[in-house]
């Protein structure tokens, strides 16, 4: 999987391609848990061109998630596609993280915090 | 390599002047102690010798001195006796010669006349003047009280009994001498009517206390001391009043040394005897003791002393004795050390040159040694080993340096030979009409096995697979050539396969120096209709492996190799595959693996491998087989390449919406799933499933297969998964079968949606999911084997 990252004004923006799954989950993590630790800022998930997620990735976005919570940072994601959305409904992670339909519609909030 | 490490080498452990120097110290140790014991033996049997007879002559020496003493005590008496036994004694004279005795003898203590009633004269039944020393002063006393009873006094009653003179035992003479004394008795008798008639006794008593002095007098070493005992074993004396008159054996019973009773039992009976046993008073003081009988009276004299005095001279000699021979063995260790250190020198030298060298310093010089010695012969052979040693390695390093060179250029070869080789697979994601998988491995760096495939045109795809008779670079050359006038005379000669393989055989003969030939199997496919042409120039027969399941060798026409005939035919032949219809190539490497018992893999395994997996597609095909191969000869080299290319055949029909099924299979390990996930995509777009239920079910697949993968399995075995894949049009089943430990998902808790962040669980979400996605979910245990079915609805 490929992940890029971009520091907007507001927070630190990551956008992982392709399949966030049993196998990739570890990479994942391995990449991005330092960028988090480093920069201090929110953190705003861009899943546009995420194609798909499987438990062991809600698992590391659980993980993230709850390390923010604890630092008093701010955590959002953005752009999910149907399938990925329907996974967070089901698996009740909507009600704990929070979802925007766009980037930037994510990065005001995340202001907002 | 300094001067400190030099000398530890000189004397290290194991080191020969170590070595020399322990054996010497050993055989020196051994026989000095066998030495010292032996002497130590013998001068204690003379120190032995000498003390016995020392004590003997003690012993002597003091029972004459007693005897000295005793005889005039008992001559007295012994004469009075006489006195009184003529006709008319004159009793008042005989005990004034007694009295007298008693006054002038230092010894003679008292004297006492003692007679039988009326013996004396008619008026006194019982008469006994008695005459003791008291300061200096004789005083008499009479001792015919019915009190004191003579009468039952041993001193008259024993030599009344025995009727000769008798010494007693030593006895506190109370309402007589009132003091420790021994008394000799002598009997005196009277002719009366014709018969010998006792008629009383005549005594001379002896103070102890005068007669200890000549017995304490008598000593040896420092803290022997002697005694006295009477025949019955009171002591007479002993350095120790208190034990005056008691007991030796109760003595000894009570503080002595319970095994000396014995002796002391041999003592009383008289003997003379020098023996070892504990002190009287202490058993725990080794001491000997000598032993004698003094004449006439029965006593018995004793000489006693403690067994470490006899040796104590002895003891501090052997000290000095020990002290020398420590300090000459210091000496000799030290001596032995130098000599054999001379001798091991030029050694440890040559071992010190020696490593240098192993650690490739070949300037050092082998140190000189000039003697005629072995150490010298063992020196010059390392100078000629060295000067050997150099003139090798030089050559080995040329050597290696041309290897090297070679193999790197090897390596570029087996890259560029694996560059031409079509290894990603899947190969063709957007062709639907037929699946491919190869695989090749070769033996050596660079090997002669090739296989390849390509489109001609849309329609037509190419696929050959061969094997160029050698290995190595040579072999690997001529594939090189083979495969890419392959490309080019199929691009120029079309569709036909015949022209193409006559072209190739052309070329292949024509440039052919090192006469090298190559089998070859080529097919061109029709995609649309699953005709193949065909020629099989002498390569091993690929195998069809039917959709119904059966299997069997393409062996109808086999030509020869190319390269070797510029002229022969080659015959083209067709075949046609139905759906679901694999063709499976191989080379050699596979039918003719060997194992460790050098048997050999065989066509007939193959087939019936083929047999048991023909359901499957052509990765696992293949994979199985050289796996199979792989196990096989595990623990041989590998002899031969290895290729395999496997091809399943669908055509154009294929996209049907409903009524089909699949099997899939998966090893348990994860790095499996991104390749079971393509093949669930390519399938259900196969079946044209939108993209969106295409996650479902691979979220579906991946929760469960990872879930089994990382927990079902308590060993490193391979296990098989095995998918069915069902499409109805409506909604896709999928049965998972796998042989993991029982687990039922469907009864698993259901995930935690609710807390908060910072309580909410962790896990449990991938079951959780499952059971959200699919229209149904069961699960069943038979046998060995978890069966979990679920059902997805198209969407």
């Amino acid at each position: 999987m490929k992940i890029t990252t971009e520091k907007a004004a507001e927070a630190l923006v990551i956008h992982p391609e392709g399949r966030l799954d049993t196998m990739t989950t570890g990479q994942f993590e391995n990449e991005v848990t330092p960028l988090i630790q480093q920069s201090g800022q929110n953190v705003l998930i861009d899943f546009g061109k995420l194609d798909y997620i499987s438990s062991a990735g809600l698992r590391s976005i659980l993980i993230l998630a709850k390390e923010l919570k604890k630092k008093e940072r701010g955590f959002a994601l953005c752009c999910l596609n149907e399938t990925i959305k329907e996974v967070f409904r089901i698996s009740g992670f909507d009600t704990i993280i929070s979802i925007y339909p766009t980037i930037e519609e994510g990065l005001s909030l995340l202001k907002g915090n | 390599m300094n001067k400190d490490k030099k000398s530890t080498t000189e004397f290290r452990r194991g080191g020969l002047t170590l070595r020399y120097s322990l054996f010497l110290l050993s055989a020196i140790l051994f026989i000095f102690s066998i030495a010292f014991f032996y002497t130590l033996e013998f001068t204690m049997n003379i120190l032995d010798n000498d003390a016995m007879q020392r004590a003997s002559n003690i012993t002597d020496l003091t029972i004459s001195r007693i005897t000295n003493v005793i005889r005039p005590v008992e001559q007295v008496p012994n004469a009075l006796a006489l006195a009184l036994e003529s006709e008319r004694p004159d009793y008042k004279n005989i005990m004034e010669i007694a009295k007298d005795f008693v006054r002038e003898d230092s010894l003679a203590f008292g004297t006492a006349l003692a007679f039988e009633p009326y013996m004396h004269d008619a008026k006194h039944y019982r008469y006994c003047p008695y005459f003791f020393e008291s300061r200096d002063r004789i005083i008499q006393k009479d001792l015919a009280s019915p009190e004191y009873d003579y009468f039952s006094r041993d001193w008259y009653r024993i030599p009344k009994m025995l009727g000769t003179p008798v010494w007693s035992e030593p006895y506190y003479d109370k309402g007589g001498g009132d003091t420790l004394m021994c008394t000799y008795s002598v009997p005196f008798f009277r002719e009366i009517k014709g018969k010998r008639t006792f008629a009383g006794v005549i005594t001379m008593d002896i103070s102890l206390k005068t007669f200890k002095h000549i017995i304490n007098s008598a000593k040896v070493y420092q803290t022997g001391f002697s005694f006295l005992v009477s025949h019955s074993g009171k002591f007479i004396t002993y350095p120790h009043e208190e034990y005056v008159n008691t007991d030796i054996l109760e003595l000894i019973r009570k503080n002595g040394d319970p095994l000396a009773v014995k002796t002391i039992e041999r003592m009383l009976k008289g003997e003379r005897l020098f023996e070892e046993i504990g002190n009287p008073e202490q058993k725990h003081l080794p001491s000997r003791i000598y032993f004698a009988p003094v004449p006439m009276t029965g006593w018995i004299f004793a000489l006693t002393f403690p067994t470490k005095e006899l040796y104590s001279g002895l003891y501090s000699f052997f000290k000095k004795l020990a002290l020398i021979f420590s300090l000459s063995l210091l000496a000799m260790i030290i001596i032995s050390i130098l000599i054999t250190r001379k001798f091991t020198k030029p050694i440890s030298r040559l071992v010190v040159a020696t490593r240098r060298i192993g650690q490739g310093d070949f300037d050092t010089n082998i140190p000189v040694y000039r003697s005629r010695d072995e150490i010298a012969q063992l020196t010059n052979a390392f100078s000629v080993m060295k000067e050997k040693l150099i003139l090798y390695i030089n050559d080995l390093r040329e050597t290696t340096i041309k290897k090297e060179k070679i193999e790197s250029e090897l390596k570029v070869a087996r890259d560029i030979q694996m560059g031409m080789i079509p290894r990603t697979f899947p190969a063709f994601p957007d062709r639907k009409e037929f699946d491919i998988y190869g695989f090749i491995e070769p033996a050596k760096e660079v090997g002669g096995d090739l296989y390849d495939f390509f489109f001609i045109d849309d329609e037509r795809f190419c696929f050959a697979i061969g094997d160029v008779a050698g290995k190595g670079t040579p072999a690997a050359l001529f594939m090189a050539i083979t495969t890419t006038i392959m490309r080019a005379e199929t691009q120029i000669a079309g569709l036909n396969v015949s022209k193409v393989i006559e072209l190739m055989n052309n070329y292949l003969c024509k440039n052919n120096d090192s006469n090298l030939f190559v089998t070859l199997f080529l097919g061109i496919l029709n995609t649309s209709t699953g005709e193949v042409e065909y020629i099989n120039a002498g390569h091993n027969y690929p195998f069809i492996i039917k959709n119904s399941g059966t299997v069997r060798e393409l062996d109808n026409t086999h030509c020869i190799p190319l390269g070797i005939d510029i002229n022969s035919s080659m015959i083209q032949n067709t075949l046609k595959l139905d759906h679901g219809d694999t063709i499976f190539l191989y080379t050699d490497g596979i039918s003719e693996a060997f194992n460790i018992e050098n048997e050999e893999y065989s066509i007939k395994r193959i087939t019936e491998m083929l047999g048991n997996n023909s359901n499957l597609a052509p990765y696992e095909i293949v994979n199985r087989i050289v796996d199979d191969v792989s196990e096989f000869s595990h623990g041989t080299e590998q002899s031969d390449d290895i290729s395999v290319l496997a091809i399943q055949y669908f055509g154009k029909q294929l996209s049907k919406e409903t009524g089909q099924n699949h099997q899939m299979l998966i090893t348990n390990s994860v790095e499996n799933l991104p390749v079971l996930a393509e093949k669930i995509t390519q399938l259900c777009n196969d079946w044209n499933i939108p993209s969106g239920s295409i996650n479902k079910v691979n979220l579906v697949v991946e929760e469960l297969i990872s879930n089994t993968i990382s927990y079902g399995y308590n060993d490193d075995m391979k296990h098989d998964i095995i998918l069915n894949f069902q499409f109805d049009g409506k909604s896709i089943s999928i049965e998972i079968i796998d042989d993991a430990k029982e687990f039922n998902p469907v009864a698993t808790e259901n995930a935690d949606t609710n807390s908060e962040i910072g309580e909410r669980k962790i896990g449990g979400m991938g079951i959780h999911l499952v059971k959200n996605l699919t229209e149904a979910f069961t699960y069943q245990r038979e046998d060995t084997k978890n069966i979990i079915k679920i059902i997805i609805r198209y969407q």
